[in-house]
């Protein structure tokens, strides 16, 4: 069953066009200017039940103004977007009680009331049965390490419990439809782990949905088994994650070790049809298309077998992967 | 019939954890409760100064003009106690905060406007709940002008919230609004006398486009000389101010685009 549809999204905001300096700014108290920025355009998608999906794309590609609108704060310019059978920005109370938002940089709760206060006021918004309500909060926080912090006023918490905290008031009404927007900014490895640990069991216990944007691409791997790269507003891929890499990763490295890099050797290694190489002391890193890679390292072996300490075939991590191709815009 | 319960369990929840809060710090709590109570005090001791010269003030007697001083106070305690909140709404804005605000399976307006109660004012309100009662009894009023009365009090405190909620919404257009609301205040300080000391424009000005008199004067008005103003004119502008709130709240979260893209 299809949780998600969106067709032909769009969203374009209207800017007031900022004026510099003393006598423009007094200008614009009388004639302001704007100017149209497209941040989603035509983007058309599905989500079903049990998705994990991945929003990639650099600052200002769309991702956060996705989200938005999926979760109903901001309407589309144009285009439709459904989600588990509603129109999310008519914000019916029954649609909000299936989704949930953690934005790592915006806070859902009250600084002055403790971690369980905050919980407990939700409970009541949000109608948690009280049974249902003690075991999730207990179970939570248990897993995330902050059970002993529930007591504590949200203001005294480091940034790392609070977002822990965070994660938790989330999850108390256990939704179908969990949007995360940065959710692991600024933690620490551990809790970086614990977190994507704990969504990544709620999300395959409950069979909901998730979408996370992160510039973290290792929440993205551990997390998501989809992602969706945007750049400049318009949808680029939308797929697997595999089958992502393998589509993109068209290049290997293959790492040598040599006793001593000689003039032979280079003039073999630059003959066998490389993409790119390196020569560093007695490395020599070597870029190979994927196809030509047997050959390659047959060769490698039959022509310097006298002279190789050690070879072996690098691919690269997926969090790279996505890193270059996102820098470099590859992704077409 | 429902929702409106709903309503009032939510602004319990609301009132409670707000007085979780305020218990958290001991001077802010003290400090909260006697600054409405001294200002109710300073207004009263003004109030006896100026009677100490005079004997009525165009027209009204002193237990009349008593009467505004007391719903001056009330109208003031109901608002810093319920909805003074609303008033972080263009801060909510200006960082985006509102986002998450906007996800709560509530009524947004009531929500946004009524979250951030004031919960120990409750004291203050006992204190003005008893002014109140006091004036109703000194006063010769029958029972239908102590009716209307009572429910021109209801009016003020709507109308009260009705004009904050269309001065906070314009800040969905304009983000920095400044504190564009304490002009209410202001304008309330002046409305807690009899209206028939302002000329005609400002009578006017002050009756139909910031309805202060409306709100402080017109419920002392109906206790102590005419109830039919009540519905000549608490009723509809109460209703026109009130529709408009809500007109233009809905648009402003129409228009609400989000901080940061």
């Amino acid at each position: 069953m299809r949780s998600i549809i969106t067709q032909n999204l769009s969203r374009v905001y209207k800017s007031p066009v900022e004026k510099t300096g003393l006598a423009r700014s007094a200008k614009g108290l009388f004639r302001k200017e704007f100017k149209y920025i497209n941040a989603v355009t035509d983007m058309s998608f599905c989500a079903e039940h049990g998705d994990k999906i991945g929003i990639l794309g650099l600052n200002g590609a769309g991702k956060s103004t996705l989200i938005k609108m999926l979760c109903g704060i901001i309407a589309p310019t144009s285009g439709s977007v459904v989600v588990g059978g509603y129109t999310p920005f008519q914000k019916k109370n029954d649609f909000l009680r299936l989704v949930s938002l953690v934005a790592g940089n915006k806070s859902q709760l009250n600084p002055d009331l403790s971690a369980w206060d905050n919980f407990r006021f939700l409970k009541s918004i949000y109608r948690v049965p009280e049974r249902q309500f003690s075991e999730t909060a207990r179970k939570l926080t248990l897993l995330l390490e902050c059970a002993n912090l529930i007591d504590k006023q949200i203001r005294r918490l480091s940034f790392g419990e609070r977002i822990k905290m965070e994660i938790v008031a989330a999850l108390i009404h256990r939704p179908k439809f969990l949007f995360l927007d940065e959710p692991t900014i600024g933690l620490d490895v551990r809790s970086q782990e614990s977190i994507r640990k704990i969504l990544s069991d709620y999300c395959a216990e409950g069979d909901a949905v998730l979408f996370v944007t992160s510039h973290n691409l290792s929440d993205i791997v551990d997390l998501c088994n989809r992602i969706l790269v945007i750049d400049g507003g318009t949808l680029r891929y939308d797929g697997g994650l595999a089958a992502f890499c393998a589509h993109y990763n068209t290049t290997s490295e293959i790492n040598i070790e040599v006793e001593n890099c000689t003039p032979r050797i280079r003039e073999i290694v630059a003959g066998t049809g490389i993409v790119d190489c390196d020569f560093t002391g007695n490395m020599i890193r070597i870029q190979v298309e994927k196809t030509f890679i047997t050959t390659v390292f047959r060769e490698l072996i039959q022509k310097l077998s006298n002279d190789i300490n050690k070879i072996q075939i690098i691919e690269p991590r997926t969090e790279d992967l996505l890193k270059e191709l996102l820098i470099k815009g590859k992704v077409k | 019939m429902k929702k409106a319960l709903n309503l009032f369990r939510i602004e319990g929840i609301f009132l409670k954890y707000n007085l979780i809060a305020m218990l958290q710090y001991r001077l802010s709590y003290f400090l909260s409760v006697f600054y409405e109570l001294f200002d109710a005090l300073t207004m009263m001791a003004y109030f006896y100064i100026v009677f100490g010269s005079t004997s009525s003030i165009a027209g009204w007697a002193q237990s009349q003009i008593f009467t505004l001083v007391v719903v001056s106070y009330f109208i003031n305690i109901v608002c810093v106690m319920l909805y003074i909140g609303m008033t972080s709404i263009p801060e909510y804005i200006h960082s985006g905060q509102l986002d998450l605000l906007l996800l709560k399976p509530v009524n947004k307006r009531f929500f946004l406007t009524f979250r951030s109660p004031n919960s120990v004012q409750i004291l203050n309100f006992l204190v003005a709940a008893v002014g109140i009662g006091y004036c109703v009894a000194k006063s010769d009023a029958v029972a239908i002008n102590i009716i209307c009365f009572f429910i021109a009090l209801l009016c003020s405190i709507i109308l009260m919230y009705s004009v904050m909620c269309i001065l906070i919404s314009l800040s969905f257009w304009f983000i920095r609004i400044g504190n564009s609301w304490n002009i209410i205040e202001l304008l309330n300080q002046m409305s807690a006398k009899p209206k028939n000391i302002f000329p005609m424009p400002i009578q006017l000005l002050l009756t139909l486009f910031i309805p202060a008199l409306v709100i402080i004067n017109n419920p002392a008005y109906i206790l102590h000389f005419q109830y039919d103003i009540f519905l000549r004119q608490t009723l509809p502008i109460t209703v026109i101010f009130y529709i408009s709130s809500v007109i233009v709240f809905r648009l402003g979260l129409k228009k609400y685009s989000s901080a940061g893209g």
